[in-house]
């Protein structure tokens, strides 16, 4: 039945255009907003059952800084905050007491490269205990970044006694490209992969005043990486 | 009228001045608690002695189109250092930095740690968004009769990010400084085992597998504290 892999593209934000002649100001706003377009694509890959009691936690840490690109700690608290709530909440165990739990295990020089290294340990001494102390069922070792993928336009703004403003069109494109790989301790395993990459466009354009419209690419990989991760734990078995 | 507006503006001034004269220089204070490590303890009884350099460090450097910085780490080395050893030996008896080990009975090794060197970077200079420390550590294990088995040198590293908008870097880079501190104790905690020296005089049995598989790169600073030892 696994490894399961299922792929969800979106656009976000573009859908407004859809409906253009609601009103004025937004027959006037729309153009801009198409140049803000969001692309979001989100990926799951299933390698075992999952579930969560209810009273098990899942702990949310980055990934090792000396494997990989850990993600920055504003998109952990995002996706800590946003696991939390929803229809398919979870229970987040403070990912800061935990580490110091199992110090020095999970510090990114020690910490298990890969789910393989998960049953060696969980067979060191005392760590499955304090593990169990705090029912922790699934790590969520979350990777990725935003960075600027090209960028262009001229935007200059002057000032003098009679007043000041801008004029031009300034425009960036970010790509928010963030992985999450749960490790499921009950059965020391890797439960499977979570991915999601938000391509978007933000326009800053200029007649005097500037009016800036920018692409929230990290919060929208946020929002949909935490909403497919509760899909992944809390939702049912796969089918198919 | 114009008094009001004179006052208005040497107040404004005033501030602007504070705030530019603030930024001038950076002081970071790293005081941290540090967790014990999760190992089964040596059953040995260890004699730490902590010099006053230690104590007391701080690093004050200026780099170039940066703001000075200065960071004190001397509290935090010590919490670090007595929170990893209360967890790797059964014993530990903190002596006075003139005292001689023999003075205290039952003392089976002693180690006299320093911090030889501290680096780091600010975003402006590596071109990330990444504040980073670098720190270089000393760890000498004596014989209870002060003669010298090992200088074991250890490196550790720390990194973190600088936030939204890139604010609050005093609070980054101690954030990167703790992560350092931690990453050192973790180096110490897993690699002692195979510190130059420390298996053939203090370890007769064979230990278990906490204690005897090192970190990813403690082979390097292993053979490299070899190397010095030799020369």
């Amino acid at each position: 039945m696994w490894p399961m892999l299922k792929i969800r593209f979106k656009v976000l934000a573009c859908c407004l255009l859809a409906h253009p002649g609601r009103n004025a100001l937004f027959s006037l706003l729309a153009p801009l907003v198409l140049s803000s377009c969001m692309t979001a694509r989100v990926e799951e890959s299933k390698d075992a059952s999952t579930g969560i009691g209810t009273t098990e936690s899942v702990v949310v840490l980055a990934s090792s800084y000396h494997t990989s690109n850990p993600a920055e700690d504003a998109f952990l608290n995002c996706i800590t905050d946003k696991i939390q709530g929803g229809k398919r909440k979870m229970r987040v165990h403070p990912s800061a007491e935990f580490r110091d739990a199992l110090y020095p295990w999970l510090e990114p020089r020690t910490a298990p490269r890969n789910a393989e290294a998960l049953p060696a340990l969980l067979e060191r001494p005392g760590v499955s205990q304090r593990i169990r102390d705090r029912d922790i069922r699934y790590i969520i070792w979350i990777q990725g970044d935003t960075e600027r993928t090209s960028g262009g336009g001229s935007l200059s703004c002057a000032a003098g006694p009679g007043g000041g403003g801008c004029f031009g069109l300034a425009w960036w494109e970010n790509l928010s490209s963030y992985e999450a790989t749960i490790w499921d301790l009950d059965g020391g395993i890797r439960a499977g992969k979570v991915s999601t990459d938000v391509n978007g466009t933000s326009v800053i354009p200029a007649v005097v005043i500037p009016l800036p419209l920018i692409a929230r690419t990290r919060a929208a990989a946020c929002k949909g990486l935490a909403r497919q991760l509760q899909t992944f734990i809390v939702g049912q078995a796969p089918t198919g | 009228m114009i008094k009001r507006l004179y006052n208005t503006v040497l107040k404004v001034f005033l501030l602007a001045s504070i705030l530019v004269f603030t930024g001038c220089s950076r002081s970071v204070d790293v005081a941290a608690d540090f967790p014990e490590p999760l190992l089964e303890p040596l059953p040995l009884t260890l004699g730490v002695r902590f010099p006053s350099d230690l104590a007391d460090f701080t690093h004050t450097e200026d780099p170039s189109l940066e703001p000075e910085w200065e960071i004190r780490l001397g509290e935090a080395n010590l919490r670090m250092f007595r929170a990893v050893f209360a967890g790797m030996f059964t014993n530990v008896v903190e002596l006075s930095p003139e005292s001689a080990a023999n003075a205290v009975a039952g003392i089976d090794l002693i180690i006299e740690p320093r911090l030889e060197e501290l680096e780091f970077s600010v975003p402006n200079q590596s071109g990330t968004d990444q504040y980073v420390v670098w720190l270089r550590y000393s760890l000498k294990i004596l014989l209870p009769d002060e003669q010298l088995v090992s200088d074991w040198r250890i490196t550790a590293y720390g990194q973190k990010d600088e936030g939204n908008l890139g604010m609050g870097s005093e609070d980054a880079m101690k954030a990167a400084a703790i992560k350092a501190l931690r990453d050192a104790g973790a180096n110490i905690a897993i690699g002692f085992a195979n510190a130059p020296g420390v298996k053939a005089q203090f370890l007769s049995e064979p230990l278990s597998s906490d204690t005897s598989e090192a970190p990813a790169n403690s082979t390097d600073t292993q053979n490299v504290a070899d190397v010095e030892n030799t020369i």
